[in-house]
């Protein structure tokens, strides 16, 4: 839909686009709302990327719905839309279930582009004039990802198909490895820290990128299975970052319900490598839930700089915020959903009635009933 | 189980199945025969009073003896529902699956005297189902948030 025809959808609203969203999706990833403390961490970091070399590892911390899938949108929006800045965001998800580092590799492959990197890597083929130098730089582990990458440029689909599975770590049989002139498959940790070692070299030689920053989402996953898997994941996770003192910045997301609790899980041997300041995203109290409101219908009002409260009543907005916020604060996630249903149905009250007449206390009761239907880790 | 154990021994049953029925009472239900309570000697619904001579009345050593292992259990009692509080907050605060393992970690860094070992909260998760809900092979969720 065009942004005209947005406009004018949403105008009796004194809105140009519809301001809350329950689940995080591109059309939302450039906004930022508030919370100019966790932005200034950040940009600084932003920057710091772009201005050193150096590999880094970073946490995100949240409780759930507290804003870490979108502050992973956020950064990778923000290095889409400015590309000249060097850097390759993908964001991945950790798997539900995993036996070990095979299973990260394959949803950090999943998350690639793989046709990008098959360009990147015919570049940098190219740059170095031969197999036996590249074999040497980049991939002296595993040879093998040097013939899958150019399959990856044939022009027989069903080859290129092959090697695309191949480097995500999928097993093949032997005869589809013959094909491609493969001799093993990815399966333990140190194929997998050597494929990404490989994929980064590839990054920061193509002149096109010098870093590549992957952004792993879901990480509290790995302390939903035994210690001896999760460490497993941690020795993967280091000995790549290890293997790269440049070039590389990874960025380990967290739901933990408390900053103390996450401080308590995380393996010494990661803590022992992250960089400071980890992001943190707690729970949001009335008055940085009421900024936070503000902040997003401002962004998406008519009039520009605009600081009223779009179509609500700013004392409808204020009681809202008190009843979400009397326990222990709240989330954006929350907030999202209570007035997402509040705007819907001043959307439905003032087309069909011309005006909207909800009272706080209908509003209230409106808001429970949206926020009491049971959520998952998935919402 | 233990079958020799019986809430109801008729009054033919020995000394020895008694004492054994009193102290496990004691032990593991926090139950005293009611002389040792009210020092009056008041025999009636107690199991040993078809004995002509019932040593408990008669032995003080003996009734502190109950006193002790009742006390014990007592103990025992309020230091598991400590536990399980803890364990149920710990669960609360995180809102999302965890497994036993972290779950020992996160409650002996908050109250390293209340357990004795990450197996002792192995324990309490695996065997309070209404409590605790295993989602998968060790890990769990609170039944009742």
């Amino acid at each position: 839909m065009s942004s005209t025809e947005d406009v004018s959808k949403w105008e009796h609203l004194g809105l140009n686009r519809w301001p809350f969203y329950t689940t995080v999706d591109e059309s939302s990833a450039a906004i930022w709302a508030d919370r100019e403390e966790v932005k200034n961490v950040i940009d600084r970091l932003i920057w710091q990327w772009v201005r050193q070399d150096r590999t880094y590892i970073h946490l995100v911390w949240g409780d759930l719905g507290a804003g870490k899938s979108h502050t992973l949108h956020y950064i990778r929006h923000h290095f889409l839309a400015q590309s000249h800045l060097g850097v390759l965001p993908i964001r991945a998800v950790m798997p539900k279930e995993f036996k070990g580092f095979l299973e990260v590799y394959q949803a950090i492959m999943a998350a690639l582009d793989l046709d990008q990197v098959a360009e990147l890597f015919s570049h940098v083929y190219r740059e170095y004039g031969s197999r036996k130098n590249l074999v040497k730089d980049i991939f002296p582990y595993i040879p093998d990802a040097i013939n899958a990458l150019l399959q990856m440029r044939s022009d027989i689909e069903f080859k290129k198909r092959l090697a695309e599975t191949w480097l995500r770590g999928i097993r093949l049989t032997r005869s589809q490895m013959d094909t491609l002139e493969i001799s093993r498959s990815i399966k333990d940790t140190d194929d997998c820290v050597a494929m990404l070692s490989g994929l980064i070299k590839i990054v920061a030689a193509s002149k096109k990128y010098n870093r590549i920053l992957i952004m792993l989402d879901e990480c509290q996953r790995t302390w939903e299975v035994k210690s001896a898997i999760n460490q497993n994941i941690n020795v993967g996770l280091q000995t790549w970052s290890d293997a790269n003192s440049n070039h590389l910045t990874l960025v380990l997301a967290y739901k933990c319900g408390r900053e103390q609790d996450f401080i308590n899980l995380i393996s010494k041997d990661i803590k022992s490598r992250i960089t400071y300041p980890t992001i943190s995203l707690p729970l949001l109290n009335s008055k940085e839930a009421l900024s936070f409101v503000r902040s997003v219908l401002g962004q998406c009002s008519i009039k520009p700089q605009d600081l009223s409260w779009g179509p609500f009543d700013e004392n409808m907005v204020k009681a809202v915020v008190q009843h979400l916020t009397k326990v222990d604060g709240t989330t954006p996630r929350h907030l999202m959903t209570a007035f997402n249903t509040l705007l819907t149905e001043y959307d439905f009250q003032i087309v069909n009635q011309g005006h909207c007449n909800l009272t706080i206390d209908q509003a209230i009761k409106l808001v429970d009933d949206a926020l009491s239907e049971p959520f998952t880790e998935d919402e | 189980m233990d079958d020799t154990i019986d809430d109801t021994p008729d009054f033919q049953s020995s000394w020895a199945l008694i004492q054994r029925t009193i102290e496990h009472a004691a032990a593991f239900r926090g139950e005293l025969p009611p002389c040792v309570l009210s020092k009056d000697y008041a025999c009636y619904d107690c199991i040993a009073a078809g004995l002509q001579e019932c040593p408990v009345g008669s032995d003080a050593d003996y009734q502190s003896y109950l006193l002790f292992l009742r006390d014990s259990f007592i103990e025992h009692e309020r230091t598991r529902a400590a536990q399980i509080k803890l364990l149920q907050n710990v669960l609360r605060r995180h809102k999302l699956p965890l497994h036993w393992e972290y779950i020992a970690l996160l409650a002996m860094k908050e109250a390293p005297d209340l357990f004795v070992s990450p197996q002792s909260v192995k324990g309490l998760v695996f065997f309070n189902p209404d409590v605790f809900t295993m989602v998968h092979e060790g890990v769990f969720i609170l039944a009742r948030y």
